[in-house]
């Protein structure tokens, strides 16, 4: 067994965002700019069926990060969720195997989460929509493929939502098991007073009861999805609270910051207040954005 | 790491010798003060509940220091990756709703181990919950098992299911209870690599320590029984079973007779047999199930009030077995026991150590610190030290003195529905099976917590008696006893926070 408690005297955590939809070396260098640090892991989304792209890998790389891939099981365009029951039966294995050999090819650390906070009700795959029994055969059908093909680069991120929506669908339900995965990755935002069902959260409101879930698992976990609002508080404030609430958080090893206007204005525009805050939260040796460590399966 | 050994050490060396110079200085001084009768029985009862602090604060301290500090334990087990020896999964559930029931075989269904057969034991009544059950079998590939006669509640069933077993382990879980995939894979190996091993003890996890101030409390409690005072007792041969989230033997089982259909706690009388019969017991200090404590101040005196009755209880049968087969158990094994069985125990200690300054302000009873020289010299530095050696402990493992507080406020509120408890038991009788209570409930209209509300208000009115008393004796024991009867009071107003309507 892991010992939980033993890594704690080499405390860190990496950083990572998300840039764009195919984020390139300008991506990368420019979010140095802005905040002082590269983003060590770079996420993108990938429907079924794609790939990613040569260019946004080859970039990625060059620039000593790495890829954090969120694979969901639709159809990108449509927004529908595949057959799950023919997945569980080999219908798409030949997809599967051809994305394992690619991202095997790579020869260096991948981060995969494949569907993503299950634990609510929006996504055709969440256990709302398919139920948690299917979505566990899937993963582990889908993993399982990966194994065969050998692609030991890719490390496998269980990645939930923040709140379990509606409250007894819990993640715990939906977790396959140590074999299938290595770290907890948790999503959470702070949507301010931006919806008529939402209300200004810090950081620890949003993530501390479901780090401490998530805590009891024996692996180290990723705020795999986070961000602010503006609207309704101090955004700066909050940016400030947040990476010092994750220094208090130790199995937290990374996090990923999503910089992008999306449903809210999650980014952190570059001469704002907040964006200072982030670059200057960001100093010191904590937060990484270089894997320095020697033992490279230790540390992602 | 070293330095922070030393320090506990030091610590706990110094804890044990105030607890020693302590215990003396007042044995003593009851023997050549000159009391009359009932200043008397106040010196004997208060005497006695210091004692049977001082005594599990002891074994505290012993499991702890046997626990080793910071580190969790690590076991070799078997060869991995042989056949699977086959297991029988055991739920016993009455008039469950379906949502938790549901989630339990979710669970369940999903356990990374082929060899497995889960088994549904239905102790429902009613027509509902049978056709539930039913459905569920059906969506889950579950076997469902009914008794004709009910005996015995939860051991009962078990107990007739157990009959038809010749699976080589069985694992016990609570109706509310949801094991990681990894629970069997883990947890079978460590059986199969020790023929003498009667079972595996798992710890308990409140997962829903978001949902209110009791069920954060009540996993911060069960936190503090897990973390240090179960790796003790293991180390030293006495861990219990805490009845769900086990895997037994079946040969050690029915080695036994079975569970003990005696008690309400049925699992902790079981073990005391398995270990009378020389099987060993080991405590897996990892969690691999999450569970759901009670989040209403109802559904945690509840739950409370049935484990105190049931290990009382225990605690009596002990006795007799003590004084009948001495030679069943070690010493060793004997003193943790007696630990373990008598601990709910410690409402009636409570309770005392609440009342005595209050008869001594409002009576002048002299029983509580009534020689301040003793108190500031002795108790005093015993209480500073027992307090930092288990908040120190309990922070090397990443837990927050504010959260155990919490734990420790809500066992304060309970020690009426302990001292309830022990009456009970030692009248002899038993109480009924229910699991504990979780979901929405009112709060507890306050005329039912008189005798917390009680103790509050006489508490105050021996203060502001106290202090009257104070400004024309001028005696420094008055204070002393003011301040510790202020500090109960304080403790026990928390009542008034944690009893809120669960939404």
């Amino acid at each position: 067994m892991q010992n939980t408690y033993a890594s704690e005297s080499q405390s860190y955590c990496f950083t990572g965002a998300f840039l764009a939809d195919q984020p390139v070396k300008k991506d990368i260098l420019e979010f140095r700019k802005d905040y002082g640090k590269k983003p060590y892991l770079v996420m993108i989304f990938l429907g079924w069926g794609d790939f990613p792209s040569e260019r946004t890998i080859k970039d990625v790389y060059a620039e000593d990060c790495i890829l954090f891939l969120t694979w969901e099981p639709w159809d990108a365009q449509r927004k529908a969720g595949i057959d799950f029951n023919a997945l569980i039966q080999g219908k798409f294995d030949s997809y599967i195997g051809k994305l394992a050999a690619m991202l095997k090819e790579i020869d260096k650390p991948v981060l995969l989460r494949f569907g993503h906070e299950m634990n609510g009700d929006w996504y055709p795959w969440s256990g709302a929509k398919i139920g948690a029994n299917l979505y566990i055969q899937a993963y582990r059908h889908v993993k399982e493929i990966f194994n065969k093909g050998k692609a030991a680069n890719v490390k496998w991120v269980f990645s939930i939502n923040w709140e379990d929506l509606p409250r007894d669908n819990r993640f715990i339900l939906y977790y396959p098991g140590s074999d299938y995965v290595d770290y907890i990755g948790i999503d959470g935002y702070n949507w301010g007073n931006s919806k008529h069902w939402s209300k200004w959260q810090s950081f620890e409101q949003i993530f501390k009861a479901r780090y401490e879930q998530a805590a009891i698992i024996d692996k180290p976990i990723i705020i795999s999805e986070f961000s602010s609002s503006s609207s309704g508080g101090d955004k700066q404030a909050w940016i400030k609270e947040a990476l010092n609430s994750i220094k208090n958080m130790k199995k937290i090893k990374a996090f990923v910051i999503f910089n992008q206007d999306k449903e809210a204005d999650w980014k952190f525009s570059p001469g704002t207040r907040a964006a200072l805050e982030l670059k200057k939260q960001l100093r010191g040796n904590y937060y990484k954005d270089k894997n320095t460590f020697k033992n490279s399966s230790k540390a992602l | 790491m070293n330095k922070k050994l030393d320090l506990f050490a030091a610590l706990a060396v110094l804890t044990i010798i105030s607890i020693i110079v302590y215990v003396t200085a007042r044995t003593i001084l009851l023997f050549f003060v000159e009391y009359t009768l009932i200043e008397s029985f106040f010196a004997v009862m208060l005497l006695l509940g210091e004692f049977f602090i001082i005594l599990h604060t002891l074994g505290y301290v012993v499991n702890i220091a046997r626990a080793g500090s910071g580190n969790k334990q690590v076991f070799s087990s078997g060869p991995t990756g042989l056949a699977e020896p086959s297991v029988a999964v055991l739920v016993a559930a009455r008039h469950e709703p379906k949502e938790v029931l549901e989630s339990t075989f979710i669970t369940l269904y999903g356990l990374n181990y082929k060899n497995k057969t889960i088994y549904f034991l239905d102790d429902s009544s009613e027509d509902k919950y049978q056709k539930e059950a039913e459905e569920l079998s059906k969506t889950y590939g579950l076997k469902l098992f009914r008794c004709r006669h009910r005996h015995g509640a939860k051991a009962g069933i078990i107990n007739e299911c157990l009959k038809t077993l010749n699976d080589k382990y069985v694992a016990l879980f609570d109706a509310d209870q949801n094991p990681l995939p990894d629970f069997l894979k883990v947890i079978i190996p460590l059986l199969e690599h020790d023929e003498k091993l009667g079972f595996i003890q798992t710890p308990q996890f409140y997962s829903n320590l978001d949902k209110g101030p009791i069920a954060r409390g009540a996993a911060f409690q069960q936190a503090v029984f897990y973390e240090y005072i179960c790796e003790g007792k293991s180390t030293g041969g006495s861990m219990f079973c805490c009845g769900t989230n086990v895997v037994f033997r079946r040969k050690a089982l029915l080695d036994a007779g079975g569970l003990d259909e005696s008690t309400v706690t049925e699992d902790f009388a079981t073990s005391v047999k398995l270990h009378s019969r020389g099987w060993h017991s080991l405590y897996y200090n990892h969690v691999y199930a999450f569970g759901m404590g009670p989040e209403s101040l109802t559904g945690y005196f509840k739950q409370q009030f049935r484990w105190a009755l049931g290990t009382i209880s225990v605690f009596k049968k002990m006795i007799w077995q003590l004084i009948r087969h001495p030679f069943s158990l070690s010493p060793a094994q004997w003193w943790e026991y007696f630990l373990s069985s008598s601990y709910y125990l410690i409402g009636v200690a409570l309770l005392v150590m609440m009342l005595c300054p209050m008869v001594y302000l409002l009576f002048k009873v002299p029983s509580y610190f009534a020689s301040p020289e003793i108190y500031f010299l002795v108790f005093l530095p015993y209480l500073i030290l027992s307090m930092s050696v288990f908040y120190f402990l309990l922070r090397g493992r990443n837990y927050k003195i504010k959260d155990l507080f919490l734990g420790q406020l809500l066992g304060q509120i309970t020690t009426t529905v302990y001292m309830h408890a022990a009456l009970w038991a030692l009248i002899g009788i038993r109480g009924k099976f229910a699991i504990t209570e979780k979901t929405k409930a009112a709060a507890i209209p306050y005329i039912r917590l008189w005798p917390q509300i009680l103790l509050i208000f006489f508490g105050f009115i021996s203060v502001v008696w106290g202090l009257n008393r104070y400004i024309y004796e001028q005696e420094a024991a008055i204070l002393v006893n003011s301040f510790w009867t202020l500090y109960n009071c304080l403790l026990l107003s928390s009542i008034f926070y944690f009893n809120r309507e669960v939404k």
